[in-house]
């Protein structure tokens, strides 16, 4: 794929695959092209070359009402929880905006449908009728992830979920994301640029440099043995918790 | 030997929601050469305690209690202009956002010249000279050119260095390093922390580094206070408290960092 803005490649050929039920992980630092990637797989973006095989059928081939059908299956969860919730809808039309937008169902439904979302995020029911400033960055990351699941997806783009979380809520958020992955069947693309969070959450890692995919492989393999040099320079650059791993000057 | 004694100091914000205790009984010292790691989440105080030990706090921020000693002298009592003197030359700062702690009408050379001729009687060749050795020392590549670029033209990483240079040019005691390398990419973060050990070894000077992350801790702390909601929670020696932390919040933030499952 390939997606040409101005003279900036800012994807560049790049190509992988997911396995079903695979946590695959995109890592980079600022303008590798891993967010647009992200975007492109869920054709939030169009490129200017390639295709995205979802299921066996490239989603840059299909008609509206074929995307309308597919977009149920493929979801994602942002980065910033302050700015991907809309400060003006009661968490209850955040949640079920997917559902309300596709039209057929009650109110009670929807209700019912909201009531079990928040409450696989680990979130009150009662919660529908907030709006999000009342709520902390991990909660409304929580709310973006029933966002997400509503509609009972079968792949979800995460693109940097936890970046912007306190350490602390990271962790229960990441614990969130695999507990859902388990429950729910789901298959996910995890776009990050800390090392460490990736290490615990993929099974498989590409890391991009400039636009392309310069490595790519399973997780420890990927970190123990690492064979390009910038995916070398990245793993060094760790800083690591353990005051007698220190490096020296 | 005790450089800077932070004593029960207590910074209030006052609005009209009410008092924000940002900073509620906090007690450290740092001594000469020492680098004192301040780990904390967002909210725990850190960046306010920072400024206060700057008088760097405006309204409706106070500080409302508590005494700051910096080599026997008490900040606190000074006046705003031995405060300006204070300021610089006898301690300094680097911010996280180069990019918005550094005047974007002023090339490199202007500020960090202007920052040595504030403090410093000497000509404006004469502090340009030493602008230049500086950025040198900070490993700016081709510094006689970046002194005339303005700050957008130089990369986040650049921009950072030239922050430090800035921070370095009248030796301070004491260095303030607040989250400086929190808006950096990984690699060259590494880079960063790499110049703040070579400075750590080079000048005999004292370290005060904010950060919420344990790996740059770690890495470059001798002590380290950890803070919650404007408060220490715990201080000691950097193994004292990786390897036997006393309280739970520490034993908490320290479970919660990300730990690679294997070792490579």
């Amino acid at each position: 794929m390939q997606r040409t803005v101005g003279f900036v490649k800012a994807v560049d050929d790049v190509s992988f695959s997911i396995a079903r039920g695979e946590t695959f992980a995109l890592v980079g630092e600022s303008g590798s092209g891993k967010t647009t990637t992200g975007r492109l797989l869920l054709r939030l973006l169009n490129p200017d070359t390639g295709e995205v095989l979802f299921d066996g059928r490239n989603i840059f081939g299909m008609s509206k009402k074929e995307m309308l059908a597919m977009r149920k299956d493929m979801q994602i969860i942002f980065q910033d929880p302050f700015s991907s919730l809309n400060p003006r809808m009661n968490v209850r039309n955040i949640v079920s905006e997917g559902l309300i937008v596709r039209g057929g169902y009650t109110a009670g439904e929807i209700d019912k449908w909201c009531d079990y979302a928040l409450e696989m995020v680990g979130l009150k029911s009662e919660y529908k009728y907030r709006y999000p400033h009342q709520f902390s960055g991990g909660e409304r990351q929580r709310i973006g992830i029933a966002r997400a699941i509503i509609l009972e997806p079968k792949f979800i783009v995460c693109d940097e979920p936890v970046s912007s979380l306190d350490v602390s809520i990271q962790a229960k958020i990441l614990r969130l994301l695999a507990d859902l992955k388990e429950r729910l069947n789901l298959t996910y693309l995890f776009i990050g640029h800390d090392l460490s969070v990736v290490a615990n959450i993929a099974d498989k890692v590409a890391v991009m440099h400039n636009g392309r995919i310069v490595e790519t492989g399973d997780v420890k393999s990927v970190y123990t043995n690492p064979r390009d040099e910038y995916t070398k320079k990245l793993l060094r650059s760790i800083p690591i918790p353990d005051p007698r791993a220190k490096k020296k000057a | 030997m005790t450089l800077l004694e932070v004593k029960n100091l207590s910074t209030y914000f006052y609005t009209k929601d009410g008092v924000r205790k940002a900073v509620d009984g906090v007690s450290f010292s740092i001594d000469m050469g020492e680098t004192l790691g301040i780990v904390g989440e967002s909210g725990s105080g850190k960046t306010v305690t920072a400024l206060s030990i700057l008088r760097l706090i405006d309204e409706p921020g106070r500080i409302v209690n508590g005494g700051i000693m910096f080599d026997g002298v008490s900040l606190i009592s000074l006046s705003d202009e031995k405060m300006r003197a204070v300021r610089g030359k006898d301690i300094s700062i680097v911010f996280q956002e180069p990019l918005t702690a550094l005047n974007p009408v002023m090339t490199i050379g202007e500020q960090i010249t202007e920052q040595i001729l504030a403090h410093k009687k000497i000509s404006k060749k004469e502090a340009g000279k030493r602008a230049i050795e500086l950025m040198a020392e900070v490993h700016l590549s081709r510094p006689e050119e970046i002194f005339y670029e303005y700050p957008h033209r130089l990369s986040g990483g650049m921009r950072q260095r030239a922050m430090i240079a800035m921070a370095l040019s009248l030796r301070p005691r004491l260095l303030i390093a607040d989250e400086p390398t929190t808006a950096l990419d990984v690699t060259i973060q590494a880079e960063i922390l790499e110049l703040f050990r070579e400075i750590k070894e080079k000048h005999d000077m004292s370290i005060l580094f904010i950060t919420h992350d344990f790996g740059i801790v770690a890495q470059l702390a001798d002590r380290v206070c950890v803070m919650q909601k404007g408060r220490v929670v715990e201080e000691g020696s950097v193994d004292e408290i990786f390897y036997s932390p006393k309280e739970d919040y520490t034993k908490e933030l320290l479970a919660a960092i990300p730990k690679i499952p294997f070792s490579f």
